[in-house]
């Protein structure tokens, strides 16, 4: 069902991003044709064009990730969806790992469209890069295994925070649906509430650290195995959003 | 005889408002059964609690003796009041999909009555009328094998010619075992294709009981004696 389902989502949103994504890479060629040729204001001028369309792909998944939630289980489209003899859970991770997916493709056609544009990067890149990568593993000691473990931990957290904003934004929807008048309203509210909720909690976090002291803090960042926390923390936020989504959508349901 | 719907003092409230005070039925299968009731008197809420569209704020409600869930979805086949189909989709997209989540789906029954109506597989839904659109989702719903169909108001926005066809419709594709129950206002229309009544008002059953029964005893039309019952 799960796969069934993720099919439509894939193919309404694909709808508007495939164009959106096209024309980026259009954009990309061509400046690639006008940066060999050496055309400058050409070249300018398909650059900003590019950089424009990258930013509006970029700004069009995410609304459209909050907007097809909203629409597609939250407006009239919702009386199909909740009563498909599916599991709320398949509804949710379907609409989840199709977000997912497009932040993803966004991420990547943005880079790609950069490469292509602006050609390979130059040597000197990659041999800064790894310079700074070594100097950071000497001076902890770290080698061959540990920094294999080092990249999946960072490379966990990076993924685990692309699904932190969809999931923030279908708990504020579903808050807001409890509304039965102003589920838009309602939804922005709690959109505001958890996130000053979430800015004062940084704040406790770094007087907690300020707290430490200086080389109190220092000590505590070079804990050995303190990297490997990092990703629990958009996890737990994920489960978090989750399990509210899912329980308001499943006891609280108030399709107008 | 199998009982296809049982809910026992069911309530729903919207923040202070009771829209359903204590409503306790029992449907049994094979049954056409008119939900009837003025504006505002619970019929949409009730139809949605059936759909797991709204959860109760009391009491139960079985549907084929289970609790709403995955399993009495697969049974109950829904006609809400409004437009529920994206937008975007052509006909055959619609079909698809209805294929894909309904075993009991009969896609040759829903081409055949859309080929009927001259609606064709690659139109899509944005470019149709009110009407068609309407008549769309009613082949949909009634194309499936369900156990119980739920129609809202299913001849509410359309010209009388169209009310004909839909309720033609309702009566030639319903599987003589499942219950069909209409929600509706214009008695007049459906009165003919109706067994059972239930008169609902201010969110509780005013009346319940067979049509046949219910004129013989009253001596007058449903029609008649719901103008009565609810007179302003």
């Amino acid at each position: 069902m799960l796969g069934k389902l993720m099919k439509y989502e894939i193919r309404s949103m694909g709808r508007i991003f495939l164009g959106l994504y096209a024309a980026v890479l259009a954009f990309a060629v061509v400046n690639r044709v006008f940066y060999t040729l050496q055309w400058e204001i050409p070249m300018v001028l398909a650059s900003m064009a590019m950089v424009l369309l990258i930013f509006a792909s970029i700004v069009t998944t995410v609304i459209l990730i909050v907007y097809r939630f909203y629409k597609n289980l939250l407006s009239d489209e919702g009386y199909l969806m909740f009563t498909l003899p599916v599991k709320l859970d398949a509804l949710l991770l379907s609409k989840l790992f199709t977000a997912f997916l497009f932040i993803f493709l966004s991420i990547v056609v943005a880079a790609a469209a950069l490469f292509v544009s602006f050609g390979a990067l130059p040597e000197d890149f990659w041999q800064e890069l790894g310079r700074i990568i070594s100097t950071f593993t000497n001076a902890r000691g770290i080698s061959g295994g540990r920094l294999a473990s080092y990249i999946v931990a960072i490379v966990l957290f990076l993924l685990l925070n692309m699904f932190t904003f969809s999931l923030e934004a279908y708990t504020c929807m579903a808050i807001g649906q409890l509304s039965n008048r102003n589920k838009v309203a309602m939804a922005f509210v709690a959109y505001i509430v958890i996130s000053m909720a979430l800015q004062i909690l940084s704040i406790f976090v770094a007087i907690a650290l300020a707290m430490m002291g200086e080389a109190g803090m220092l000590d505590w960042l070079a804990t050995p195995n303190l990297i490997y926390a990092l990703p629990l923390l958009p996890l737990v936020m994920d489960l978090i959003y989750y399990f509210v989504t899912r329980t308001l959508l499943k006891r609280r349901i108030n399709l107008a | 005889m199998a009982t296809i719907l049982q809910c026992e003092n069911l309530q729903k409230r919207f923040g202070m408002h009771p829209a359903l005070d204590g409503v306790s039925l029992r449907l049994e299968s094979g049954r056409v059964v008119g939900l009837l009731g003025p504006n505002g008197s619970g019929k949409s809420t009730f139809l949605k609690l059936c759909n797991g569209l709204l959860t109760p704020s009391g009491g139960s409600l079985l549907i084929d003796g289970k609790p709403i869930g995955v399993q009495t979805k697969k049974v109950v086949s829904y006609l809400p009041e409004r437009t529920y189909l994206s937008d975007w989709m052509r006909v055959r997209d619609v079909l698809s999909f209805f294929q894909d989540f309904y075993d009991d789906f009969d896609r040759e029954k829903a081409r055949d009555m859309l080929a009927r109506l001259s609606i064709g597989e690659a139109d899509r839904l944005k470019t149709m009328s009110k009407g068609t659109r309407e008549k769309v989702q009613l082949i949909l719903v009634m194309s499936r094998a369900a156990k119980l169909y739920l129609l809202d108001e299913p001849i509410g926005g359309v010209d009388p010619a169209a009310r004909d066809y839909i309720l033609d419709t309702i009566l030639t594709n319903y599987n003589p075992e499942a219950t069909v129950v209409i929600s509706t206002h214009l008695i007049m229309d459906i009165e003919r294709i109706l067994d059972d009544i239930i008169f609902l008002q201010n969110g509780r059953v005013a009346l319940f009981g067979e049509a046949d029964a219910i004129r013989a005893e009253r001596g007058q039309s449903i029609d008649q004696l719901f103008r009565e019952v609810f007179r302003c």
